[in-house]
């Protein structure tokens, strides 16, 4: 029946947003069924068409019956459209989360490495790999509206720090949970940062870091 | 409950099925009955997802019965024990009672609509405190007692529909957070 593949797909969509602690990977953006939407519409609206056509105004408001099959495919056709973007704002939805979830770093998003639980079964390691191009497009876009929006304020306030626990002071004892290589910091001194090692550092220079999960405070 | 266009829960709960009958004949909609017919009849029997037959019975292509969920059958059993009556089975195990109630009662001519959302909403309010004590307590009650689901708790519990089930899920989770901001408090207060 009509509008059954759209609710297939966001059955699958909703299952997938009803546990966010722990947060599941963004499942594959569903190339395959959302085309074989798309196809499903298209065929309602041509049958439409043909048939309001061949029909002619006059049986148009005479023939209830008519009337009434071209309704419900009408009613389908819409019924396709919502699901789709639904399922498309449920999904942007889940990638501005997950940027804000990373303190802003796109390139630590969509590096390959990130997902914590590389999971063999999943269709999609990783984010960029279930992210649509315009998906992608989107989350590059609202990457640079944000760094935008606040540079203007930086000096007093960085918007994509953790807000968990207020800083207490300017220092911050850190120990290195994950192995982060070499980093180049704000005054230009390189700190390696390897597995198990602890530093005493300006709070500044590794919230993002702290953030993303590579250090973590003492 | 938001009925927003791009909710999940709104487009999932505008699927429950709704018996409907035909008024008239209708060339071509034979799939709907799920048959070999091309057509359909007057008087026809179908099971329509809620978002067709709402348009439909609205313009009178479809005429159906206040279905089951919300009879005078439930409805007084609401008024005997409302925390007794299992919602959930009511509208199929995973679906939402109060939603379809009300995407209902908008189809519905003044007198029956007042009353049937009178009847979710004294439902709502009458079932609202035992929801709220289940949410509090439920991580700290015994689960040691023996599998005894007749408990009153672990019975509501299992006759919760979708929007209380996220309404419980809120509750457990804000009394989580509450009780470890103040473990949190008291151990600052303690290390100085």
């Amino acid at each position: 029946m009509y509008g059954d593949l759209a609710l297939q797909l966001v059955t699958a969509s909703h299952r997938s947003t009803l546990s966010t602690t722990p947060q599941l990977p963004l499942p594959k953006y569903a190339l395959p069924l959302i085309l074989s939407i798309c196809l499903e519409t298209r065929q309602l609206g041509t049958s439409i068409s043909t048939a309001a056509e061949t029909h002619g105004q006059v049986s148009l408001s005479q023939d209830r019956g008519l009337v009434c099959n071209l309704t419900v495919q009408h009613l389908a056709a819409r019924r396709n459209k919502r699901c789709l973007l639904a399922y498309l704002s449920t999904r942007v939805g889940g990638v501005k989360e997950r940027w804000w979830d990373a303190g802003g770093g796109l390139a630590y998003l969509l590096s390959p490495s990130t997902s914590v639980a590389v999971n063999p079964d999943l269709d999609a390691p990783d984010l960029r790999s279930a992210l649509s191009p315009q998906e992608l497009d989107f989350l590059r876009g609202y990457n640079n509206l944000m760094l935008d929006y606040k540079s203007d304020f930086l000096d007093v306030l960085d918007l994509t720090a953790g807000i968990e626990k207020p800083p207490g002071e300017l220092m911050v004892d850190v120990r290195v949970i994950k192995d982060a290589g070499e980093v180049i910091l704000e005054g230009g001194e390189r700190v390696e940062f390897r597995k198990g090692e602890r530093f005493r550092l300006a709070r500044s220079q590794v919230e993002r870091l702290i953030v993303q999960g590579f250090l973590e405070e003492v | 409950m938001d009925d927003n266009y791009f909710s999940l829960n709104s487009i999932l709960a505008d699927n429950h099925k709704l018996s409907c009958t035909f008024t008239l004949d209708v060339p071509g909609l034979g799939y709907l009955e799920g048959g070999t017919e091309n057509d359909i009849h007057q008087h026809a029997k179908v099971e329509l997802p809620f978002w067709l037959a709402q348009t439909l019975s609205l313009n009178e292509f479809t005429t159906f019965p206040l279905p089951p969920p919300y009879t005078n059958r439930v409805k007084s059993a609401l008024n005997a024990s409302a925390q007794s009556v299992k919602l959930a089975n009511l509208v199929g195990g995973n679906g939402w009672w109060y939603r379809w109630g009300r995407r209902i009662a908008d189809v519905l001519d003044d007198e029956p609509q007042a009353d049937l959302l009178n009847v979710l909403l004294k439902a709502f309010v009458n079932r609202l405190p035992a929801l709220q004590d289940l949410a509090a307590h439920h991580a700290s009650a015994d689960h040691t007692l023996p599998e005894n689901s007749t408990s009153s708790g672990e019975a509501f519990r299992d006759g919760m529909e979708g929007d209380e089930r996220e309404l419980f899920a809120i509750g457990q989770e804000s009394g989580k957070l509450s009780k470890g901001w103040y473990d949190s408090n008291s151990g600052r207060k303690g290390g100085r």
